[in-house]
């Protein structure tokens, strides 16, 4: 049919038809051409009927999309800091009296009675009144937000009395779905326009029912009655009824009924009648329940939930269309509350096989019901075949129709478990005499019923024949079936010299990574290695929190391979020094021990060795080492500086938790400075200009904050604690935060970073530029692939913005393109210049007069980044430090000067002591070209006074020092 | 409002209500037409304050500056904007001072049955070049109306002032 359509034309009375509707004959013949050019696309026989269907649907989507938009914005905009919690609210308006939002009852009314009647112009221009209420009523800002949505309107009485009593507002109610109301009455407004201009399709009729419905639900309020000024008997027993306006003033008549009884009375008129409405549908939500098959296609059950509003609905239909196929249902009721319907099973048509494949899941599911608005949830079914008549009826049976589209991206991430991975890299033999030769084996379990292809990377110290360790990397690619296991031998490496040599071994799978790490023990003589041995397999610290004088206790676990109960001693040495040991028998299922040590403040290294007592000998078994952290107590504060997740990919997101406590008993409050910096002393955190306040719980019974920090000066209350969160984004180096509070480190942490590609990348700035000065930086790039490969340098960040490749000539790039030899370190270096041309693109503008806004760079840390080909990264972090030139220190001294002479003039001019000095030629030409600085000085500086207002300031939106970092 | 006090006090008033609201839009709204109507204002202010003419300095003296700060103040703002740096705001300024200073000279030297009128000629010129300067600052010149006004009673003031100090003046130097 589609291609008769395309040879033919439309038929007569298609044409026909579409005129009916308003198609003008250049809309029919654009159609035409459409359905012709797409004639190859269209399989079965065109329909017309559910073209048109589905065309007027798409319509109003959009514009339901464009009213979820605009709430959107009015969220953001209105929403973003509500004035009130809907908890502390709802006491306070519990028992107010429901009905209509007072300022909106009017134009409601109107509209709903216009809707029951089925007069679509007098809902269009009812409607346009409610819209510009709800418009005036939310874009204002007589109104107090709640979060949720909801608002608080009270108006403050006018002299706040009234007949001679004390009233405070003429106006009091919650509105709990203000935002919601803002949504929905602009999602009637699509409906009602798309049947006025000829829309006749009865689905869409049936979905403006069912959002008239949620509408009317939308609009309720909660109004206090008191203290209200309340008309005098007396004087005025009816309140003046003005033409358009009776229905507001009603309701804000402030009825005195008592609250009990006013919270169930309800008016009269059907329309604000918060009682009564129409069932409906409302909250769908749609989810997937998912499992991959063997040959790669998604199976797929669709869920949706729902929840029935209000009245029970019957005669319900929920159809589900995807492109692998249909399925419905069918109810004759539900009432009112949670439902929820699951498919049948789908097969998908496109398929997954390993990381980075997907499928998209999408589909519509259409709900058509009939729907009562008497509050009779118990009241018989509808038979089906009254809803046939009843769409726009004034019967009370309505049919409604909710229509919902969802859309998946199911990935191949979706299926795999990271927990059923294991990696295990087994040295063979996992000791050996000098000289002896180690191969490494790498070896993945993968419990997932999906292959995943990964990358290794592995790191094997190695010793050479002078005894000097080296770091070597080896990588390569990985293949792992479902269910199954796979390995691959990492290399054969050969050691030279005895000692232990730490390996390590991270798999890399769609966005998972798993680290193993372990020790080889080379022993000096050769000929005495055996396969039984002892070991270490594990130490941990009691508590990670550990406070000065604190008791640490390690637990170690051991292990045993020997055929019988050994003897062994275990040696527990912290920063070098024997701190403790323990004898212990070591069963051939393992035991475990426990060492202490008295703590003291500061980061150390501790390492727990393992002996074998044979005859009261001790022999070398094994050891183990860390590093733990100890809070200092300089007057009774402590503090903590943890990073999670750590170590973190290249370019990753560093979470900084800093936590301090103070519990001098002598002052009430600590007060010093606070700050983060690296190794080389930069300022991490907090920003220059961060303030914040902890809770108020009377610390030393004074109404003051907890903590604040301000200034970067903190201070804390006793016996209270300040957490504090930052994180630093695009880590590309190792580095070590160190916590300084008062002048004194209190904490620090390192950041480990992995690079799991295979091109090992550091770069390196200058830790402090001076403005007009160069931030020169060298990029290091070490491949350890096998294969040369070529990088090219696509962009350069400073502070966060692009700075290259764009037209700045403060930057300077030595080359673009770099080809990288395995296992060769290269450079590439770039260059950008603190100055004037940096500052007005950076800031985008300039100051009146001459110069930049330079200055506005110093006392912020800024992250440089090199963004390489193949997603590689680099950055560092530079400070920027100020250096006044001759022509600023000149421009201040003219400044200074003429403001000092000038007001200097003025005061001799009228104490009288100039009068003498310009009686002469010389005091004469002296005192009028005196007046030439000082003008020079007060232009300059009415200059300077607006540069200082309009001045911009670095940031990137969170508390750290670091702009764009 | 013929008294020059009250001119000054009004004046006052009014510029400090535009320069704390143009402060405001500055700060908040980067507004390139209220920094400039900010920096017109402030000079206008600051203006008002130095020329206020003191009882105990030679008539000549006031004069001088009810006649120069305006005119000074009024194309400093310019010279502002189209200097390209310190050294070119201090030649140019320097050079329309020496220009200023030829045109007072003049004024004054003249017969003081006529040098009212020139006077007035000149404020004129000004307020006329600060509507060209200014015209899209409309804020700029209405409030140099002000100023000007203010410098005119000024002067008109120095003038019928009884010369006793420039005439002490020229007797010692005699």
């Amino acid at each position: 049919m589609a291609e008769n359509i395309s040879k033919n034309g439309l038929s007569r009375e298609t044409v026909n038809e579409l005129k009916a509707q308003g198609w003008t004959d250049e809309e029919i013949t654009a159609l035409e051409d459409y359905i012709a050019k797409n004639a190859d696309n269209i399989s079965g026989g065109f329909d017309m009927g559910s073209f048109l269907t589905n065309f007027s649907r798409a319509f109003v989507l959009v514009g339901f999309k464009y009213a979820d938009y605009e709430t959107w914005v009015l969220e953001k905009w209105k929403w973003s800091n509500p004035g009130k919690s809907e908890s502390e609210i709802i006491n306070t308006y519990k028992n107010a009296k429901k009905q209509i939002v007072p300022d909106l009852a009017n134009p409601w009314s109107k509209f709903y009675h216009s809707y029951l009647s089925g007069d679509v112009n007098g809902m269009s221009s009812s409607l346009d009144s409610l819209v510009n209420g709800v418009d005036s009523l939310l874009l204002g800002s007589r109104w107090m937000t709640v979060s949720g949505g909801g608002i608080i309107v009270r108006d403050v009485a006018e002299n706040g009395v009234v007949n001679n009593q004390l009233a405070l507002y003429t106006k009091d109610y919650y509105w709990p779905t203000a935002l919601e109301a803002y949504k929905q009455v602009r999602r009637v407004y699509v409906l009602v326009n798309a049947i006025k201009l000829g829309n006749n399709n009865p689905e869409v009729r049936a979905m403006l029912n069912r959002e008239v419905a949620e509408l009317k639900d939308s609009l309720v309020a909660y109004v206090k009655q008191g203290p209200f000024p309340q008309p005098s008997p007396s004087q005025s027993p009816m309140l003046p009824c003005l033409p358009g306006k009776c229905d507001v003033a009603l309701s804000n008549s402030g009825e005195t009924l008592p609250l009990t009884q006013s919270s169930t009375s309800q008016p009269t008129d059907i329309a604000l009648n918060v009682n009564s409405n129409y069932g409906y549908i409302d909250g769908v939500q749609v989810t997937l329940e998912k499992s991959l098959r063997p040959d790669g296609h998604v199976e797929y059950k669709v869920r949706v939930e729902f929840s029935v509003e209000r009245n029970q609905i019957s005669d319900v239909s929920i159809t589900l269309t995807t492109p692998d196929g249909t399925d419905s249902v069918h109810y004759s009721t539900l009432a009112t509350g949670q439902h929820q319907w699951e498919s049948k099973t789908f097969i998908s048509s496109g398929t997954i096989t390993s990381s980075g494949d997907s499928v998209v899941i999408s589909g519509n599911i259409r709900i058509t019901y009939v729907s009562t608005d008497s509050p009779t949830p118990n009241s018989a079914p509808v038979s089906p075949s009254s809803s046939s008549t009843s769409s726009v009826s004034t019967s009370g049976l309505r049919e409604q129709e909710f229509t919902k589209s969802f859309y998946f991206r199911v990935t191949y991430d979706d299926f795999l478990q990271a927990s059923n991975v294991r990696v295990y890299l087994t040295p063979q033999p996992s000791s050996v005499s000098a000289g002896g030769h180690v191969t490494f084996k790498l070896s993945v379990e993968n419990g997932n019923n999906v292959s995943i292809r990964g990358y290794w990377r592995a790191d094997l110290d190695l010793p050479d024949e002078n005894g000097v360790v080296s770091t070597m990397h080896y990588s390569g690619n990985l293949m792992v079936g479902a269910s199954s296991s796979s390995t691959a031998t990492i290399a054969t490496v050969s050691y030279p010299k005895a000692g232990d040599y730490r390996y390590s071994v991270t798999f890399y799978f769609g966005n998972n990574s798993k680290t193993v790490s372990g020790t080889v023990h080379v022993s000096a003589s050769s000929g005495s290695s055996n396969d039984y041995r002892l070991w270490i397999g594990g130490v941990a610290p009691e508590s990670v929190q550990l406070k000065e004088g604190d008791t640490v206790g390690f637990n170690v676990k051991i292990g045993n391979s020997y055929p019988s109960t050994e003897r062994a001693l275990v040696k527990l040495y912290v920063d070098g020094e024997l701190k403790d040991s323990k004898p212990l028998n070591v069963t051939t299922s393992g035991t475990s021990a426990t060492l202490h040590w008295l703590a003291q403040a500061g980061e150390h290294d501790y390492t727990v060795k393992l002996y074998r007592l044979v005859n009261n000998q001790e022999l070398w078994e094994d050891k183990w080492s860390g590093s733990l952290k100890v809070a200092r107590d300089p007057d009774g504060l402590y503090a903590w500086l943890d990073v999670a997740p750590n170590p973190v990919n290249v370019d990753g997101t560093v979470n900084v938790k800093v936590r301090v406590e103070n519990h001098n008993s002598n002052e009430c409050f600590y007060q010093g400075t606070i700050k983060v910096v690296d190794d080389s002393g930069l300022i991490l955190w907090p920003k220059k200009d961060y303030s914040v306040a902890g809770p108020i719980t009377y610390p030393c019974e004074i109404f003051e904050p907890d903590y604040t920090i301000s200034g970067r000066v903190l201070t804390i209350g006793h016996d209270r604690t300040m957490v504090q969160n930052f994180t630093l984004e695009h880590v590309s180096k190792n580095m070590t935060l160190h916590l300084i509070i008062g002048g004194v480190e209190m904490a620090s942490a390192k950041v480990d970073v992995v690079q799991p590609g295979p091109v090992i990348v550091t770069m390196d700035c200058p830790d402090t530029v001076a403005i007009d000065d160069e931030a020169h930086c060298t990029v290091h790039l070490t491949l350890v692939k096998q294969k040369n490969i070529t990088l090219h340098l696509k962009e350069i960040d400073f502070g966060g913005k692009k700075v290259w490749p764009v037209n700045l000539s403060s930057v300077w790039v030595e080359q673009e393109g770099i080809k990288l030899i395995p296992h060769y370190t290269h450079r590439l270096s770039f260059s950008i210049n603190i100055d004037d041309a940096l500052a007005n693109y950076y800031f985008g503008k300039k100051p009146l007069g001459w110069g930049s806004y330079a200055n506005r760079f110093v006392g912020y840390s800024y992250l440089i980044r090199a963004v390489f080909s193949d997603g590689i990264m680099a950055s560092d972090i530079i400070d920027v430090t100020d250096k006044s030139s001759l022509g600023e220190k000149v421009e201040k001294g003219v400044e200074g000067l003429g403001i000092a002479e000038s007001v200097l003039e003025k005061s001799a001019e009228w104490s009288g002591q100039l009068e003498t000095v310009v009686g002469g030629s010389l005091g004469k030409a002296a005192a009028v070209m005196s007046k030439v600085l000082g003008i020079a000085g007060w232009v300059l500086t009415a200059r300077d006074v607006v540069n200082w207002l309009r001045a911009p300031t670095p940031s990137d939106g969170d508390s750290n020092n670091v702009i764009g970092g | 409002m013929r008294n020059p006090s009250q001119v000054f006090r009004f004046a006052l008033l009014i510029n400090i209500l535009i320069l704390l609201y143009s402060a405001y839009q500055v700060k908040v709204n980067d507004s390139e037409w209220w920094e400039y109507t900010f920096i017109g204002v402030f000079l206008w202010l600051v203006g008002l304050f130095l020329v206020a003419p003191s009882p105990k300095m030679p008539r000549w003296y006031s004069l001088n500056n009810l006649l120069l700060y305006p005119a000074m103040f009024l194309i400093g703002v310019k010279v502002l904007a189209l200097s390209s740096g310190l050294g070119s705001f201090i030649i140019y300024t320097l050079m329309i001072f020496a220009t200023v200073e030829v045109v007072i000279y003049l004024i004054t030297r003249t017969k003081p049955s006529i040098i009212t009128k020139y006077i007035v000629i000149y404020y004129v010129v000004l307020v006329f070049l600060s509507w060209i300067l200014y015209y899209e600052y409309p804020l700029v010149p209405i409030t140099y109306l002000l100023f000007v006004a203010y410098c005119l009673l000024g002067a008109e003031k120095t003038i019928r002032r009884t010369p006793k100090v420039e005439e002490e003046s020229i007797e010692s130097k005699g």
